[in-house]
């Protein structure tokens, strides 16, 4: 009964029907076509997804195999970036980094949007009270520099993945809340809202089957867009010595790493830094694309 | 207006509260005991009087709410506990290492908004041109870049390229203003340029809303040269947005502030907490977190307050 009047934009359908629907191979080529920096963008993204799926397949060698004889060698054939100070093979330690860093981030991009979701519905629709209150908590959640906030929980709980997962979801998740709760406000307003509730439809239905297909295109944008900045947080935590401990390699702990030998041999830190910085440009060039071509209302915001 | 000023300043108060018991909570609730973490990290036994002493001085033999307003009530009056490492008041500490941070963080911003504001306008006149593809990757890089990393090549290639070698010795900005800012330009340098690349993006979102304004056509229409349609009207109105961007950024600035400070090895905030993380000398932590915390409160406070007072459409939501 109550779905008589549900919204069926069908004129334009869901974004994510868009995306499954548009997105076969003449879509792609198109794409590709009024975005090249963007496809390449993708095709990088999809090459890292690989190496981080199966490293063990792509590294030449194990990522913890040390060789003192061997240290601090530049990049030659057996040694495709060369080795750093305990003589360990920098391409394969950057392979298995390449796992840490889309393991850690996917984890806290999908812990933070599924808080955010939650916290920014129900602020958001309900309104009042509920809404002051939980504001206020992010407020103090947001008060802490993100970077403060980390090091502080990292100094207290003790360190691993989990830790930081759960510190640096935390941390996205607050920002991703605000962001949510104004595209809830936003959708609260419109007439297939009303209609809902005009047919009785209780507040959970209306969160949940009504604003939440309308929220989530959003929220897939945005947390595309947050990967990059997760990875560049988990990196700078590594390159404090906070972040995953050894001896599983990370980008950021490599480059920290590297700090002792940058005068003399400049290259055990060059291949890390460059990893990090292609990968979030590519998120950031593949955000920047997704936004407007399924969301031409945030084009060109943040 | 004024019930927006009102209301904003009252709301203000919970979230102050709010900083102060996730801090206190969070060192109460650290795995193990905090009596033995203190004893431990200034190298003692925790035998049963250094166990009592340190109880006494930090009020841990009171029940936790009692703690926690004995805390408060010395924090109201300035009095952030005494470190437990070195033998200084957290006040202290904090006096002198603040200055280099906002030293720092001011330099930083100076320099973001050298290079986003020329880059954000030409980009957003110029938009769909190359020279704005070209404005707009450089403010991608600019964030892709890690700022730790290129301060390890600053590091490493700063000679080479701009003649700049770390200094042995850090001057205070008072004591020897040349010698101070000849150590500060390099490491602001890298911090702004992480700044620049959100704030070249914001600056030209910013603009090419300005752009879109009636006022602009009119301006046209009436045969404005386009130099003084862009200076005169439109970046004056983007400018307000850009300000309060630039408060939004303070919590990214005193982020990064630990990093370059700890690279350059500068004796600001940034270092000091590491150091403190490292030696766990938890009540210098909780000091200082409290401060990077309370900043961030009042300056998005400054922000907010400045926002309503210069732009008469501003109403609380």
């Amino acid at each position: 009964m109550s779905d008589i009047f549900a919204p069926r934009d069908s004129a334009k359908g869901p974004l994510w029907q868009r995306l499954i629907i548009a997105f076969p191979t003449r879509a792609l080529l198109q794409f590709s076509r009024s975005q090249p920096l963007a496809a390449a963008s993708a095709v990088v993204l999809v090459v890292l997804f690989l190496v981080a799926l199966m490293p063990a397949q792509i590294a030449t060698h194990h990522y913890d195999a040390f060789n003192v004889l061997n240290a601090k060698m530049g990049p030659s054939p057996d040694h495709w970036f060369g080795t750093d100070a305990q003589g360990r093979d920098i391409f394969s330690r950057i392979v298995y980094g390449a796992r840490t860093s889309i393991l850690i981030s996917f984890g806290v991009v999908i812990l933070s949007s599924i808080t955010a979701t939650l916290l920014g519905i129900i602020s958001g629709y309900y309104g009042g009270y509920i809404d002051i209150v939980l504001q206020r908590f992010l407020d103090i959640w947001q008060a802490f520099p993100a970077l403060i906030f980390l090091i502080f929980v990292v100094s207290i709980f003790p360190p691993g993945i989990l830790t930081l997962v759960l510190a640096l979801g935390a941390v996205f998740s607050a920002s991703l809340a605000r962001l949510t709760r104004s595209v809830v406000i936003d959708v609260r307003g419109r007439m297939f809202v009303e209609a809902a509730r005009s047919c009785g439809a209780s507040d959970a239905r209306i969160m949940f089957r009504h604003i939440l297909p309308n929220v989530v295109p959003f929220i897939i944008i945005m947390g595309a867009v947050t990967i990059g900045f997760v990875i560049t947080a988990e990196s700078s935590l590594s390159f404090l010595g906070l972040g995953v401990p050894p001896p599983y390699p990370s980008w950021g702990r490599m480059l920290q790493d590297a700090q002792l030998d940058m005068q003399q041999f400049p290259f055990i830190a060059f291949f890390p830094g460059c990893a990090i910085a292609i990968t979030v440009y590519a998120l950031n060039m593949l955000g920047d694309a997704l936004r407007d071509v399924l969301d031409p209302r945030l084009r060109g915001s943040r | 207006m004024q019930a927006y000023l009102v209301r904003r300043l009252v709301l203000v108060i919970p979230t102050l509260i709010g900083l102060t018991m996730v801090v206190f909570l969070a060192v109460r609730f650290l795995p193990g005991d905090l009596v033995d973490a203190i004893a431990g990290s200034q190298g003692a036994a925790a035998t049963p009087e250094i166990r009592a002493q340190i109880e006494e001085k930090y009020h841990l033999d009171k029940a936790l709410p009692e703690q926690y307003l004995l805390w408060v009530g010395d924090i109201l009056r300035g009095d952030l506990g005494e470190s437990a490492q070195k033998q200084r008041s957290v006040t202290e500490i904090l006096q002198q290492k603040l200055p280099v941070t906002i030293e720092l963080g001011v330099l930083a911003i100076i320099v973001s908004l050298m290079v986003a504001l020329p880059l954000g306008i030409t980009s957003a006149i110029r938009a769909g041109t190359i020279p704005d593809y070209v404005a707009r990757s450089l403010g991608i890089v600019f964030i892709a870049v890690p700022s730790f990393w290129l301060a390890l090549l600053v590091i490493t290639y700063g000679f080479a390229w701009f003649g700049w070698v770390p200094p042995l010795r850090y001057a205070e900005l008072w004591e020897d203003p040349a010698s101070n800012l000849r150590t500060m330009w390099v490491p602001a340098l890298v911090l702004g340029a992480g700044l620049a690349g959100t704030l070249t993006r914001f600056v030209r979102a910013t603009m090419l809303e300005a752009l879109r304004n009636d006022y602009v056509r009119t301006a046209r229409s009436k045969g404005l040269g386009e130099r003084r349609i862009v200076v005169g009207h439109v970046l004056r109105n983007a400018l307000i947005p850009i300000v309060t961007v630039i408060g939004l950024q303070i919590p990214v600035v005193i982020g990064g502030s630990v990093i370059i400070e700890q690279i350059f090895s500068l004796p600001g905030m940034g270092s000091e907490l590491l150091l403190s993380v490292n030696q766990r000398d938890y009540p210098l932590i909780q000091g200082m977190v409290l401060v990077f915390g309370f900043t961030v409160v009042l300056v998005n406070l400054g922000v907010d307050m400045s926002y309503a007072l210069i732009d008469p459409r501003v109403k609380y939501n």
